[in-house]
């Protein structure tokens, strides 16, 4: 058998006797069998498999955790970035509102520095950040407008569409009531998918499914000069104005409803208000604190 | 909740058995490889952490394969060519007469060319040459573990033992 052969076999532990003698007859053994004591000398620290078992399970477990955590992070963080942006998107560009309590009048100039006045009970809503590309408002409630000279000038109310050039108008947009009364220029009124162009000194008038033209020699509104002018106008829009113009509530009997009357009232005296819209109609009020009855005269 | 295509380590007690089976093997493995400075017990954490980590898309029949290979690519990654020493123990085991003074001295002498010899073997050698002198290791099962052929581990074991004897008889 080969020297090499054998040193394998030995490496192996597999000599069997008549090789092992051959073994210990080679002159290397020796120095083998000195070597291989004293490899036990480098044995590998001992390694304790039921500790480290131990410790591992607990880096799985910290690894486990570890886990949803940052997704958890992650999402909040994403929810913040979209949140954010929903801000930026909508609020930061958006919309300025302008209020008008009840008996009371705001006056407001929009970017280009056009004049607004919003009646009492009202609200006007712009969106500030694109009013270069579009000036168009949202109204509610009654506001007189004098736009100054540019591009297209829109008011957006419930009832329908006021778009201007450059003018002065007032726009009334109430419950069941809508109304547009051109000062100077032109005014186009879309209103149920009809269009209306009203030149100075014409008015449109919307109740009760009857829409009514209406021609005007005021240059502004009344309620600018302290009172309030109706011309055949339903009775309950004629209350409910001075309801907003006084911040009170009128209790009348319903089929006073849609009488028309044509009245006006000061917005700085309540019984001279109430005498004026009660004194036509026969009717008497009695006045308990902010609320008023109305009723009819025996 | 679909069938996994293959039966994988997720399984906690299949896990406890591979670490039961393999991860003295994966440590010895590691410490005559690259000696002592790659922490071969860290490393072993480590290789199981990842095990735990890819468990869905790891058969059980690859699971040893992929604690080796992890945890040889971790120690690579450390230890970058740097030279291997392996610790020899000072104390003695038990033995029945005591020693002469000059005895002593000479093992010591020679224990440390051995420790330098053994830094100057190969990885390859090193490894299955220690787990076959050291842990007693059959060349078949030196084969199972590092993935290579008897015949390789026959040779490098060899080359090993005559390297060692050369340098000390030098040394």
């Amino acid at each position: 058998m080969k020297k090499e052969d054998l040193i394998i076999k030995w490496l192996d532990n597999s000599l069997d006797e008549k090789e092992q003698k051959a073994f210990e007859q080679l002159d290397a053994s020796s120095s083998f069998k000195k070597l291989d004591a004293a490899l036990q000398h480098f044995k590998a620290p001992a390694f304790d498999v039921e500790n480290q078992f131990q410790k591992l399970q607990a880096a799985k477990a910290a690894n486990n955790q570890a886990f949803p955590i940052r997704r958890l992070v992650g999402s909040i963080a994403a929810i913040f970035i979209v949140a954010i942006g929903l801000y930026f998107a909508y609020f930061n560009n958006s919309n300025d509102t302008f209020l008008a309590q009840n008996s009371e009048q705001t006056t407001l100039y929009l970017p280009d520095n056009s004049l607004v006045i919003l009646n009492a009970g009202s609200k006007l809503l712009y969106d500030k950040s694109h009013w270069d590309e579009n000036r168009s408002v949202a109204l509610e409630g009654e506001a007189f407008f004098k736009v100054n000279k540019g591009s297209a000038f829109t008011v957006k109310t419930a009832q329908g569409k006021v778009s201007v050039l450059g003018t002065e108008f007032d726009v009334k947009a109430r419950q069941d009531y809508f109304e547009v009364f051109c000062f100077e220029g032109l005014v186009s009124v879309e209103y149920q998918s009809t269009n209306t162009k009203l030149p100075a000194g014409h008015g449109f008038k919307a109740f009760l499914d009857k829409t009514i033209e209406e021609t005007t020699l005021r240059s502004k509104p009344d309620w600018l000069e302290q009172h309030s002018a109706f011309k055949s106008v339903p009775f309950f829009e004629i209350a409910n104005e001075l309801e907003r113009q006084y911040d009170i509530e009128l209790t009348y009997d319903a089929a006073l409803k849609n009488i028309l009357l044509t009245t006006s009232f000061p917005h700085k005296n309540l019984d001279a208000a109430l005498q004026a819209i009660t004194i036509p109609l026969k009717l008497s009020y009695q006045i308990n604190g902010n609320q008023v009855v109305l009723k009819s005269q025996k | 909740m679909s069938k996994p295509l293959f039966e994988n380590v997720c399984k906690e007690e299949i896990f406890a058995q591979i670490y039961q089976k393999w991860a003295t093997h994966l440590h010895n493995f590691l410490y005559y490889k690259f000696g002592e400075q790659v922490n071969p017990e860290d490393k072993v954490q480590e290789a199981f952490i990842k095990l735990w980590k890819h468990c869905k898309e790891t058969p059980i029949d690859k699971a040893k394969s992929f604690l080796f290979t992890v945890a040889n690519n971790l120690s690579l990654n450390e230890v970058k060519h740097q030279k291997v020493v392996l610790k020899y123990q000072q104390e003695r085991p038990q033995s029945s007469s005591p020693e002469t003074p000059q005895f002593l001295l000479e093992e010591q002498e020679y224990l440390q060319k051995l420790q330098q010899a053994l830094a100057q073997l190969s990885d390859g050698q090193r490894e299955a040459f220690l787990l076959n002198r050291i842990e007693g290791k059959k060349h078949k099962e030196i084969a199972a573990i590092l993935g290579i052929s008897r015949k390789a581990v026959e040779k490098r074991i060899y080359t090993a033992l005559e390297k060692l004897r050369k340098d000390i008889d030098k040394i």
